[in-house]
């Protein structure tokens, strides 16, 4: 085909060529060489310039990947729909997928080949998960299924029974139910604060290590600080008379590299009788004799599985112990022993408890991991106490007639010991007792308690009941028994079977199955009574660990009475339980009315208590770092998700971290400043406040003291003693100077300018904190206007400029007049928006008010009736705020969160005890 | 549960070392609950308190008891004497008093102490607000 034209559309055609080069059109790059010009034609015409002929083969060549694309899509509408599906409206007709005949003949071969290619699809991947419903549903069927379901995340014993009524998340390797499907929020904070609620926590791994007592004290000394509380040395814990919890750091990295909280417990003492008890005690109040005894000793560790990995590997580093192969070993074992051993091959391997429970030994001491042996129910409210009476009943564990034929039964061998048989007489005794409290407040907080139970499926009531308190039960005689029961929770009751392995597996092994007892009931004369079993029955070895919840010292309660709280508030007691029995007592816990929660209701519970709940508010562990991250990912991709118009424009709120929280970068800014100011100081010798020059001898001590540690290294304050002090000057005091507070905090907190401080703000008035929200610090207009004015709500935060909004815009308007944009000016708006995206610009004054902290934890507190929140704070930023405070007022900060340009006041105290 | 009086029981009860302990106070012992007891605290509305014991007898209770603690103790003679105010003649009070016993908690401060309790005594007021016999 050939063209001549006179006019010159050459230049229009090279002109576009051109412009298409910039964009980067190839295609048009190509077209040049096909278009034949003509030389030397007049310059004026223009249509001179015009191609003369078209190359029809080349003109389709260069497109041949358009026309490609484009006979695909009219080939192929979108992917993965059926043939019939394609169709236009007019054409479709009923049960199409059925029936190929259906379709028009043209298209029926497709059609046939398409249900054929489903019909293989299916066959291949999921053979079983296609067979009938009744097929898969079957026992043995559905059991395999789950054991495969169960390979990838750990199951909870309580799993299905929590899937059927609960989101589902899969954290830490495990299937931890979340939250119920019901609307619960409320009711659940009902059953916490008046009734009973019930968590299953069993995904907190034990770590079981045994050793000669002072030698592990002295090791694990290196990995806590006496400094932040009592640790594993202390002589309330030592005992076993109760559990305590402390926070492990690694092997003398203290106050850096937290690792994680743990719950521990260590074995009673094996007493054989009051006395040596009583002897013990008076030994063991000489420090260095706890320390040097080599009395053989177990201890407990109940770590939560996003740190459990770690806190082993450093125990076991620390140790210089070796794995040890134990399922070749314990089966050697088994053959020696013959009778005594366990025989039970075919229940053990359906039970499967040493799954992957590893064990590391050095000469003396001994590490377990028991992640599969323990399990743990968690039970908050008054009336936690009432719902164990009823479920708890102590067993008869007398072997009166034991004949020679029969196998020995756990309990059986081990009360067989009479000091064993005494220890059980006490704890009956004690839990008759415990009958007369109604509530657990009411005892040492911590207190460990242990017993054999009868099989909680035999006391099950007829209907699901709602266990309340009677009325009346208590006679004046116990009243004293009462008062000593409170006074010293009595000693050596925690002596239990379930510390050993043997006794903990064969009571998990010899559970009279469910099959059997339901034959039993069906048989049994009177129904509706307790079945009585007799030798046949079920003794289980629990242990009930007392939590106090809330606390208060009360020289705090004193100057803070906004602060103030219900004193005992979530508090009950925790349930061990060996694995196997998981669901025997969970059902009988909730027939007793006790309300099931997941993960969320045990952080509302921590929130409403006011505590931080590991990992989320740890933001000095590694723990919290890999939570942080997933979330940040999670909640990044969700903003992307949506449509800009549609989601909140961070930029314009001035917030620079929405999605985490940039604590090293914080921390660094408050103390280079305090730096540069020492600088300016220097040079100028203008008054500083006071609360600045203490920030720069805080600087100074620092850089004197830390030199080895990195400087961005952040951790926790959680030194008690500061933190009292720190505390304390968060009050309204009245007869000390402000002079004096902020130079005595300076002396105290030498060091520590890069620590961060766990403290709990409650609003003032209106607003709900929430996550990732901006502590900030409150000017003095702010404070005086709020002084003046009771009403007012707080300062608002100017609208920020959102330098890619305003490219955008400039982009547009130039696109309208067709000019190009000033690159002078863009140059600057695109280093504006790089410098937002990398976090280099600074953090601290990132808004109108300085940043001292954020927000871990915050919503509405139903206990308070107020927004309430957790949030860690920097120290010099806290020292600044303190020593701008009126000594008549409690400690008041701003709050913002980061969807609001809207400021709140808070009262700020900071928290003594951390965990 | 009602409050108690701080400053006093501190001069009577012995000095402890504020670095070797911290004094943590247990709640007072749960008493069991009728529908007709009334357990006063400083915490909750004055009024509200009152029209709550105003509600029981109005929904045909003849007797109330209010078991006040401590500082709660003054809360709870007023909210006595408001009712019979309130029953023109018709309530009449009857006052008992009793001694309650307390717990505090000893928490150590360092690893060798051990932990302690200490037992003190507090007063209480039971008031009974019954209606009077028509004569």
């Amino acid at each position: 085909m050939e063209s001549e034209t006179k006019s010159n559309p050459g230049q229009y055609i090279s002109e576009k060529a051109k412009e298409s080069e910039k964009r980067g059109h190839k295609r048009k790059r190509a077209q040049d060489s096909f278009i034949k010009m003509k030389p030397n034609e007049q310059e004026d015409d223009w249509l001179s310039l015009a191609p003369r002929c078209i190359n029809v083969a080349d003109f389709a060549e260069a497109r041949a990947t358009e026309i490609n694309t484009m006979m695909k899509a009219m080939n192929n509408i979108s992917g993965g729909r059926r043939i019939f599906q394609k169709l236009p409206r007019h054409m479709r007709r009923r049960a199409m997928s059925h029936n190929v005949k259906r379709l028009p003949r043209r298209l029926r071969a497709r059609a046939e080949a398409e249900v054929q290619k489903h019909k293989r699809a299916n066959k291949q991947d999921s053979g079983a998960a296609k067979r009938s419903r009744r097929h898969r549903r079957r026992p043995k069927n559905l059991f395999a299924e789950y054991e495969r379901r169960k390979r990838k995340h750990i199951w909870l014993e309580t799993h299905i029974w929590h899937a059927k009524r609960f989101h589902m998340s899969e954290k830490w390797g495990y299937k931890i139910p979340h939250h119920p499907n019901e609307k619960s929020v409320r009711a659940s904070y009902r059953a916490l604060a008046k009734h009973c609620l019930i968590q299953d926590i069993s995904y907190y791994g034990v770590i079981e290590v045994t050793g000669p007592q002072g030698y592990l004290l002295k090791s694990l000394a290196h990995l806590t600080n006496t400094d932040s509380g009592l640790t594993f040395a202390s002589l309330s814990y030592l005992g076993g008379k109760r559990h305590g919890t402390t926070m492990l750091y690694q092997y003398d990295k203290y106050p850096y590299s937290a690792i994680s909280v743990v719950n521990f417990l260590w074995k009673c003492l094996s007493c054989e009788c009051d006395d040596r008890v009583a002897i013990k005690e008076e030994t063991n109040t000489d420090a260095a004799d706890k320390f040097s005894s080599t009395e053989s000793r177990q201890l407990w560790m109940w770590v939560h599985p996003s740190s459990y990995e770690t806190v082993l590997n450093e125990i076991v580093k620390m140790f210089h112990a070796k794995p040890v192969m134990e399922k070749m070993k314990k089966k050697r074992t088994q053959i020696d022993k013959g009778s005594d051993g366990v025989e039970d091959t075919g229940d053990e391997s359906s039970l499967d408890f040493t799954k992957t429970d590893r064990q590391f030994k050095n000469s003396c001491v001994h590490i377990r991991t028991l992640k599969f042996d323990l399990l743990r129910f968690r039970l908050q409210g008054p009336l936690s106490h009432s719902v164990l009476l009823d479920v708890l009943q102590s067993a008869e564990v007398k072997c009166s007639d034991i004949e020679e034929c029969e196998k020995m039964k756990w309990w059986e061998s081990y009360y067989e010991d009479t000091q064993n048989a005494a220890v059980h007489d006490r704890q009956k005794e004690v839990w008759k007792n415990l009958k007369n409290i109604r509530t657990s407040s009411e005892l040492s907080p911590g207190c460990v308690l242990s017993l054999t139970v009868k099989d909680p499926r035999l006391l099950l009531p007829q209907k699901k009941t709602k266990v309340m308190t009677a009325v009346e039960n208590t006679t004046e005689p116990l009243a004293n028994e009462r008062i000593d029961l409170c006074r010293r929770f009595p000693d050596g009751i925690s002596q239990s079977p379930i510390w050993e392995k043997k006794a903990r597996k064969k009571a998990s092994v010899e559970k009279f199955s469910i099959d059997e007892l339901n034959k039993k009931r069906a048989e049994h004369l009177i129904p509706g009574t307790v079945l009585q079993l007799g030798r046949e029955e079920s003794r289980i070895p629990i242990l009930l660990l007392h939590n106090p919840g809330k606390l208060e010292d009360v020289k705090e309660q004193m100057s803070c009475q906004e602060m103030q709280n219900s004193l005992g508030f979530g508090g009950g007691w925790d349930i061990v339980i060996p694995s196997g029995w998981g669901m025997a007592f969970w059902i009988a816990l909730i027939y007793r009315g006790a309300r099931a929660g997941g993960e969320r209701e045990a952080q509302s519970a921590s929130a409403q208590q006011g505590l931080p709940y590991f990992p989320y508010d740890f933001p000095d562990t590694l723990a919290y770092n890999e939570t942080s991250n997933l979330r940040k990912n999670e909640l990044e991709s969700k903003y992307s998700r949506y449509p800009p118009d549609k989601r909140t424009n961070y930029a314009k709120f001035g917030v620079v971290a929405p999605f985490c929280s940039p604590w090293e970068q914080l921390v660094v800014e408050w103390n280079d400043t305090s730096v540069s100011i020492s600088a300016k100081e220097q040079t100028s010798s203008i008054d500083v406040d006071a609360s600045e020059m203490v920030l720069n001898e805080l600087k100074v001590d620092d850089m004197a003291v830390t030199d080895s540690v990195p400087r961005d290294a952040v951790y926790v304050l959680r030194s008690r003693s500061r933190l009292r002090h720190l505390a304390k000057s968060c009050h309204r005091y009245k007869n000390m100077g402000k002079d004096c507070i902020t130079s005595s905090l300076s002396s105290v907190l030498k060091g520590d300018s890069h620590a961060l401080v766990c403290v709990s703000l409650r609003m003032v008035h209106r607003g709900v904190p929430a996550l990732f929200g901006m502590v900030c610090l409150a000017d003095s207009d702010d404070l005086q206007q709020l002084y003046r004015d009771k009403n007012y709500g707080g300062p608002l935060e100017t609208l920020h400029k959102d330098p890619s909004l305003i490219l955008k815009k400039l982009d547009k308007k130039c696109k309208k007049r067709k000019t190009k944009l000033d690159t002078e000016v863009k140059a600057a708006l695109v280093a504006e928006i790089n410098a937002s995206n990398s976090l280099v610009s600074s953090v601290k004054n990132s808004c109108n008010r300085q940043i001292i902290g954020y927000v871990c934890k915050g919503s509405h507190t139903f206990s308070t009736g107020t927004g309430c929140a957790l949030a860690y704070c920097t120290i010099p930023g806290l020292i600044k705020m303190l020593g701008d405070k009126p000594a008549s007022c409690h400690a008041v900060v701003l709050v913002r969160n980061i969807k609001s340009l809207q400021y709140r006041f808070a009262y700020l105290s900071v928290l003594t005890k951390c965990w | 549960m009602a409050e108690k009086e701080e400053s006093q029981e501190k001069r009577a009860m012995p000095q402890i070392d504020e670095n070797e302990y911290i004094l943590r106070k247990r709640l007072p012992r749960r008493l069991p609950k009728r529908k007709n007891d009334i357990y006063v605290n400083r915490k909750t509305n004055f009024n509200a308190q009152l029209e709550r014991s105003q509600k029981l007898f109005d929904n045909g209770y003849d007797v109330v008891f209010i078991h006040g603690l401590g500082a709660a103790i003054n809360r709870s003679i007023n909210l006595a004497l408001q009712l019979k105010i309130r029953g023109l003649g018709s309530l009449e009070i009857s006052v008992n008093t009793s001694t309650v016993e307390l717990l505090d908690d000893l928490e150590p401060n360092n690893d060798d102490l051990e932990p302690d309790t200490q037992l003190r005594t507090n007063s209480a007021v039971h008031i009974k607000v019954y209606k009077l016999a028509l004569a």
